[in-house]
């Protein structure tokens, strides 16, 4: 594939190698995805998007190391991995804050984990408060934070750790209208600064072709990949200019699953 | 003592080598401090708790009954310091006052008491059903009890008490074998008459408010009750006069471990009859039972006494007590008589080698 | 908010008030000597503060006495079933050997292990410790028990993806989040072993020292008055202790988002 604007081919952050997921109940078997397999380059924002319930969640969770694909292989940077490490970054859906511990004590979570010495994890914290916009709120306890505060600062510390892949499963889904926009835009900001790869799921189209610089499609269970989408628009990308609703009508038509 | 603080020393630093597991900690000198502290905090506690345990487990485990106008004797010498004076850790805080003689002999057989004052009816029952091994070492009263019942309710003599409620401290206690041979001798039995268990210091309240028709009780709970209508219908002694009634037990390992000390405290029981029956000590012998009585009526502890006969020679009984052990064994068909019969068995339940002491 | 907080108390005291007024009337009508009237406890109560019993133990003396008895079974209990409970929520294996042990030993009440007492500590101050010691111990065990395994898996998730290893997770995420369960286990506890206490000295089988003692000898001896400060006690006891572990639970758990507002 190429990368407009550019020459040579990006490195391959990520290889997804024809993972397939089943669950067994007592009474049926589920295919929940079935041989999916693509590669995620290099600092791209790559998008996974599909109809609810078709097993993005699962297969991002696979990704984190978090479920085991019933066969299949997750490579990053040319290791496989098997189980959850702090080399790849991983955003839930469900807000996941530790709510014994303010903003600054989760975003330092990671560091206290690896032994970072106190003042080296402020200057590290206050840094990425900068980014999200939230330094105000360091001493702030989850309980009074509002939703999409909370997912940024969820983003803030998978970050803390420097790993160069970050997985964000559906983080503006609870957000309402108003708030999602403006939260785009700071993810945006936020991916730029950081220089991360990250793997994004939605499904909102809108939000996927806003954002993304290419758009996986899922099909329904047993979920492969029925399409990629590549994105070329420059950023900041115009909601309403007829590229985009291009874009967006033909994305809607190969989601129109019979 | 060390072995206990050790151990929960082992406690603690195991149960967290185990959630934190054996890999390095982020920071090893916390963990290390918090180890520390928690173990000498729990040290701290552990000789707290042993030092504690020592104050107040005395060197002699006595018992008593509680608010016994019989056990008098007992609380003279605890007064006049008698069993500081022969050397022997007993006083009124070390005491464990039981609420009737059954509970007694389960602390007996549990094997957490020496010696106590109580009953001889418990006290031989047990030993004719278990075989508890205790022996009783001095007499202590003969007389004492009375069935009480209300003014003007009909009842007038034993006969009246058919088909009545009765209250009795405990089940094969002294007041509930009084009542026994009371009903034995007008031609009734147990069985016609309804019986119930109630602690000593209920029994009043409950006459009072009709609940019961009648109780027996030993001293002052007895005179007490003519404060609220209550009647004696019959003192023990017209039941049955010098009937024995409470004497001093001890447990054979501590009669095997302590013969010394078993003597003394029968000196220490008969010094302090020598005190009571001087009567220029009846204004104190009044203070002592109203202390250990809580009651505070001089008249009722005088009415009381007169129903009491203190005496620590049952040798001289030795009708008496023949008749108690047939009467209890009769009348009772859960109490066996003693295998090789009633003599061999006085020969193992009494020892009278203290009686001189 | 301040006046609201002063509505709620001149409220709380009316309430007392009026039942204190119902009392009186109550007590006046004289059904028995067994009810005394407000007048006569307040006036027990004062009495014995300053005389003290026939021992001469006071107020401070007897309710030391249980107390020490509460807080002696509730430590030993404590320190024995939060690492249990713990083991236990972490692993199936723990959980299913000392299960069923537990199952059938929960719905004992305290008091009938007290000849079992007996036998191995003999009268006195660690018999009397380990009834308050059972009393405490399952509901301790349970709670903390419950708040390990109802330890979100989110959290966990998470932490495993910012590189926290098993024992990581343990201590930096099970354990905060079981906290709030163990405290509420703690006040539970606390409140039974102090029922506990009263009533087993009630039973007897103790030193002449203890709340429960006091209730049971004062009423023998007809003095009601006293008897009912005593049973007061106990209650503003209880509700102290109580109150105690709600403000450390308030303290400790300040990030918890609760239901009930101003």
């Amino acid at each position: 594939m190429l990368y407009a604007g550019g020459t040579r081919l990006p490195p391959t952050k990520l290889r997804i190698k024809n993972i397939t997921k089943n669950f067994e109940t007592k009474s049926n078997k589920l295919h929940v995805l079935d041989s999916i397999s693509l590669d995620v380059k290099e600092k791209e924002f790559l998008t996974i998007i599909g109809p609810s319930g078709c097993g993005k969640t699962t297969l991002i969770r696979i990704i984190a190391g978090l479920e085991t694909p019933t066969s299949g292989r997750i490579i990053l940077d040319e290791t496989e991995i098997h189980k959850p490490s702090k080399k790849i970054g991983y955003v839930p859906q469900e807000y996941s804050l530790f709510p014994w511990k303010n903003t600054k004590e989760n975003i330092r979570f990671g560091l206290k984990l690896q032994g970072v010495k106190k003042a080296d994890a402020e200057k590290k914290i206050e840094e990425l408060l900068d980014l999200i916009g939230l330094s105000e709120f360091r001493e702030y306890y989850p309980k009074n934070i509002s939703g999409g505060m909370k997912q940024k600062i969820a983003i803030a510390r998978a970050l803390a750790i420097d790993q160069t892949l970050l997985l964000l499963d559906e983080p503006l889904i609870s957000i309402d209208a108003q708030n999602r926009n403006k939260l785009q835009d700071d993810i945006l900001k936020i991916w730029k600064k950081s220089e991360r790869t990250i793997v994004f799921i939605t499904h909102n189209i809108d939000e996927a072709v806003y954002l993304s610089d290419r758009i996986i499609i899922l099909s329904p269970l047993p979920a492969t990949v029925k399409e990629i989408i590549p994105i070329t628009l420059e950023r900041p990308r115009n909601r309403t200019s007829p590229q985009f609703n291009h874009i967006r009508k033909e994305i809607l038509n190969y989601m129109n699953f019979d | 003592m060390i072995y206990i603080i050790l151990c929960h020393y082992l406690f603690f630093s195991i149960h967290i080598k185990l959630l934190r597991g054996t890999k390095l900690l982020t920071s090893k000198v916390k963990a290390i401090i918090i180890t520390a502290i928690i173990a000498i905090a729990s040290s701290g506690v552990i000789l707290g708790v042993i030092f504690l345990q020592n104050l107040v487990s005395p060197s002699i485990r006595f018992g008593a009954l509680s608010g016994d106008l019989h056990h008098l004797p007992l609380f003279v010498a605890l007064e006049n310091d008698y069993f500081a004076e022969e050397g022997l850790d007993v006083s009124s805080e070390n005491i464990v006052w039981f609420p009737n003689g059954n509970e007694v002999m389960v602390a007996f057989e549990a094997g957490a008491l020496d010696v106590s004052y109580l009953g001889l009816a418990p006290a031989m029952a047990h030993k004719l059903t278990l075989n508890a091994s205790i022996r009783i070492i001095s007499g202590v009263n003969v007389n004492g009890s009375a069935i009480i019942v209300k003014e003007g309710s009909g009842i007038n003599t034993i006969l009246d008490l058919l088909n009545k409620k009765i209250a009795v401290p405990s089940l094969n206690n002294m007041q509930d074998f009084i009542l026994q041979i009371a009903l034995t001798q007008v031609g009734l039995s147990t069985e016609n008459v309804s019986r119930l268990v109630l602690s000593v210091g209920n029994m009043e309240n409950s006459l009072e408010s009709n609940q019961i028709d009648a109780f027996v009780a030993w001293e002052p709970f007895n005179a007490k009750a003519t404060n609220i209508g209550g009647k004696y219908l019959s003192k023990s002694s017209e039941i049955w006069l010098n009937h024995p009634c409470c004497i001093i037990a001890a447990s054979l390992s501590f009669l095997k471990n302590n013969p010394t000390k078993a003597q003394k405290i029968v000196r220490v029981h008969k010094r302090a009859l020598e005190w009571m029956v001087n009567t220029s000590n009846h204004a104190d012998l009044i203070n002592v039972a109203k202390k250990y009585t809580g009651i505070i009526s001089n008249s009722i502890i005088e009415t009381a006494l007169v129903n009491i006969g203190y005496v620590y020679n049952y040798t001289a009984f030795q009708l008496e007590i023949e008749r108690f052990y047939d009467d209890l064994t009769n009348f009772n068909s859960n109490i066996p008589a003693w295998s090789s019969g009633r003599d061999a068995f006085f020969q193992e339940f009494f020892e009278d080698s203290y009686l001189n002491a | 908010m301040n006046k609201k907080k002063i509505n709620h108390v001149v409220i709380s005291i009316i309430t007392l008030l009026f039942f204190i007024l119902i009392w009186q009337i109550i007590a006046g009508l004289n059904l028995s000597s067994v009810i005394p009237t407000p007048l006569e406890v307040l006036k027990a109560f004062i009495d014995f503060s300053i005389e003290g019993d026939n021992f001469g133990y006071n107020f401070i003396d007897h309710i030391s006495a249980s107390l020490l008895r509460v807080i002696l079974g509730f430590y030993f209990a404590f320190i024995i079933t939060v690492p249990l409970g713990l083991f236990m929520g972490l692993s199936k294996k723990i959980e299913s050997v000392f299960n069923p042990l537990i199952e059938i030993f929960r719905p004992i009440p305290p008091f009938a292990w007290i000849p079992f007492a007996l036998v191995f500590f003999g009268l006195g101050l660690i018999s009397q410790s380990f009834i308050i010691f059972i009393g405490a111990f399952f509901p301790i065990l349970t709670n903390t028990l419950k708040g390990v395994q109802e330890t979100s898996k989110i959290h966990i998730d998470v932490a495993k993806t910012l590189g926290a290893s098993r024992s990581d997770t343990i201590v930096h995420v099970i354990l905060p989040s079981t906290l709030p369960s163990i405290l509420v286990g703690t006040r539970i506890g606390l409140g039974v072993g102090w029922m506990c206490v009263i009533a087993a000295e009630l039973v007897g089988l103790n030193t002449p020292v203890g709340l429960g003692y006091l209730i049971q000898y004062s009423a023998q001896f007809g003095n009601f008055g006293l008897s009912f400060s005593a049973m007061l006690l106990t209650g503003l006891i209880g509700f102290g202790i109580n109150f105690i572990i709600k403000l450390i639970e308030n303290y400790a758990l300040r990030w918890r988002d609760t239901i009930a507002t101003n």
